[in-house]
């Protein structure tokens, strides 16, 4: 069975304009020691995902229907203290904006510090001597002399590498890395995910990577999934999606990577992605690409488009190929 | 860091200038002098009159008076009080105790009643609570003083007879002053309990009267405060490192809240120094401002120069006492210049 499965997740939002389904039957699987990505436009709904792992979604959402089994126990069916026990320790997760994500008001520390107390409950000289430990794990250089900084005094990188110091302080099995490069500088991108790369090898966790940019994510993951309104519209080995890209969302959001995506021999009718992600309280009938996409037929939109399998370990949520066969 | 607060103190000058020179020029604007006052209504002989105004120094032209007066007050006397020819200082410092008590026990209360108030109206917030936490904000800060007081007098002293209507202890205790604070003195007189009892009685209506737009602006700020901070990304990182709800509540997010909040209580602390004027005058409580309340009556002009004077100079201490606390709080000051 796997690590970690969503089965038909539905989450809604109530909002000004009225309760918006932001996500819809949203299901997949992460297995043990996988590295999974999550890449989507921006709005598409990877936080959102992210977030419900957790059950830390905002005060508005409702989680209309589905489940989200960690180890075979529905997350959403545990009680606050069982929930407080996992966060943090078997699954954590670190964010975009690394300097906003450290509390300015406690030091270094302290604050890596305090997942240890809380779950393991060291004290004293083990507890900083731990967090010594994993600062130098995460490459933070002179760490002893690193304890007493503050978040003002770090860079974004050396902010994102205390923040992935405090979510591995627990050995988790899943580390959810929620845009954990974007607010960063290219170079130190490169090194966050070589960092995470070495890390999930080390321990043998399972890594979910979410990102928009879909090279990000195909260097760095097995296997990916692909989002789009909410919607995951294209799932598969990271290799076969970059190569053999299914969904016209997806073969858009390679065209507009730069040199070493380009496809061979393979004409784009889509330049880039022409218009927006769709307002989700006024979704389009039928697929929700359909507004946006070249190949639309009368059948996209005359009713809603299932996930189907193609092959061997993929999906794609698109009925293009069923009616043209393949281009 | 060091050049920040060097500088903050040197802002200090001006700010006391200023404030003495306000008081200086405005009592000067109110008709009347202090000699005629002296004197009574049908004033007197004029050489006599005369003589007086030499005497007190107030018949030199008024930049010479400010700055004899200024030069003075640099060496640290402000004169004597016209009306009882004692010094302005010891007339100060003997009245300034039964103030700070009245304004301390006003602060305390409204931040022990105010902080968990706008605590509990954020974490529920759009409940009832936080409606009703707000509306009764609204109407304590808005409420008229003077009005307040009054109704308090009238419902509680005159018609319940609960507490007593004014001043600060009943006149058959005896208590030998000893720190100036009845809350302290009457424990260490003979009378002991009986005699704090009293006192605490005495200080109910005019703290509660004091203490109403502090504790508004309190709850208020504290909710708004929270609510903003709620949102930040690092409590959702607490919330994702496993934290309890009380840690992530008490220790992460309260901590940044309180940067503005030590703010307003520090401009909150001004406002009760000068907020006891009306205060003081309506429970006819012996502290500074009725003392000033009757000296502006009297022209009594080194008594308003001074003890505005004196006013001001706590008010900037404070202040500082604030900008320390922040440091304290927050550490992205201490690095900041
Ligand atoms: N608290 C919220 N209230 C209302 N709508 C929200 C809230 N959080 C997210 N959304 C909506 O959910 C959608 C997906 O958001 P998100 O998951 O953050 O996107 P992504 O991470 O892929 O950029 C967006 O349309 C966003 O507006
Ligand atoms: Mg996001």
């Amino acid at each position: 069975m796997s690590l970690l499965q969503v089965q038909n997740l539905n989450i809604d939002f109530s909002t000004t304009q009225g309760v918006v389904n932001v996500l819809r039957d949203v299901s997949f699987h992460l297995n043990e020691g996988e590295a999974l990505g999550l890449v989507g436009e921006s709005g598409s709904g990877k936080s959102v995902t992210s977030l419900a792992v957790f059950d830390l979604l905002a005060s508005n959402a409702q989680v209309r229907s589905g489940q989200i089994l960690f180890r075979g126990r529905n997350i959403f069916g545990l009680s606050e203290v069982e929930k407080v026990k996992i966060r943090g320790s078997e699954i954590s997760m670190i964010f975009q904006d690394p300097m906003t994500s450290l509390n300015p008001c406690f030091n270094v520390e302290y604050q890596v510090g305090e997942v240890l107390r809380m779950h393991q409950g060291l004290e004293g000289s083990s507890l900083r001597d731990r967090v010594i430990e994993l600062l130098a794990k995460v490459g933070i250089p002179d760490p002893q002399s690193r304890l007493k900084t503050y978040p003002h005094e770090l860079s974004g990188g050396m902010s994102q590498r205390v923040m992935i110091a405090m979510a591995i302080a627990c050995s988790p099995k899943i580390l959810i890395a929620d845009e954990p490069t974007t607010a960063l500088d290219v170079t130190i991108q490169k090194q966050i995910l070589s960092l995470l790369q070495k890390l999930r090898k080390e321990t043998g966790m399972s890594l979910i990577l979410v990102s928009h940019d879909l090279g990000v994510i195909a260097q760095n993951t097995d296997r990916l999934l692909v989002m789009y309104a909410g919607e995951i519209v294209e799932e598969g080995r990271s290799s076969d999606v970059i190569q053999r890209p299914l969904h016209p969302y997806t073969e858009g959001l390679l065209k507009c990577l730069p040199g070493a995506y380009k496809l061979e021999g393979r004409q784009f009718r889509l330049p880039t992605i022409p218009g927006i992600v769709p307002n989700l309280a006024e979704r389009p009938q039928g697929c929700q690409l359909s507004p946006r996409c070249p190949y639309k037929f009368q059948a996209c939109v005359n009713g809603a488009i299932v996930l189907g399998a193609v092959g061997d370990a993929r999906h794609v949520r698109c009925i293009k190929e069923d009616l043209h066969g393949p281009a | 860091m060091l050049f920040v607060f060097l500088r903050k103190f040197l802002l200090v000058i001006p700010t006391l200038i200023g404030a003495s020179l306000i008081a200086f020029a405005l009592i000067r604007l109110v008709p009347g002098d202090p000699v005629l006052n002296l004197l009574g209504e049908r004033g007197g002989n004029p050489q006599v009159v005369a003589e007086m105004r030499a005497k007190l120094g107030i018949d030199k032209p008024l930049a010479e008076q400010y700055w004899i007066f200024l030069k003075n007050a640099l060496h640290g006397d402000l004169g004597d009080s016209i009306v009882s020819n004692r010094p302005v200082a010891e007339e100060f410092w003997s009245r300034f105790p039964a103030t700070l008590e009245l304004a301390g026990v006003s602060l305390v209360w409204s931040i022990l009643l105010g902080l968990p108030l706008g605590i509990l109206a954020a974490l529920r917030r759009n409940s009832a609570l936080d409606y009703s936490v707000i509306g009764v904000s609204l109407i304590g800060y808005s409420m008229p003083i003077f009005w307040w007081g009054l109704i308090l007098v009238i419902v509680f002293s005159v018609q319940l007879g609960w507490f007593p209507v004014s001043g600060r202890l009943s006149v058959f205790f005896e208590v030998p002053p000893k720190t100036g604070f009845l809350l302290v003195d009457s424990l260490l007189s003979e009378e002991g309990w009986s005699a704090f009892v009293d006192a605490v009685k005495h200080l109910v209506l005019p703290s509660i009267v004091l203490g109403t737009i502090p504790l508004a602006v309190m709850a208020r700020m504290t909710r708004s405060s929270l609510l903003e901070v709620l949102g930040e990304d690092y409590v959702r990182t607490a919330k994702a490192k496993g934290l309890s709800w009380f840690r992530v509540v008490y220790v992460h997010a309260l901590r940044n809240a309180l940067i503005p909040i030590v703010t307003v209580v520090g401009l909150m602390v001004g406002a009760l120094l000068t907020g006891a004027v009306l205060t003081e005058t309506i429970f006819s409580w012996p502290g500074i401002g009725r003392w000033l309340v009757k000296s502006v009556e009297a022209r009594d002009y080194p008594v308003i120069q001074g003890g505005v004077l004196y006013l001001a100079f706590l008010i900037v201490m404070v202040n500082l006492i604030v900008d320390l606390t922040y440091l304290w709080i927050y550490p992205r000051m201490r690095s900041r210049t």
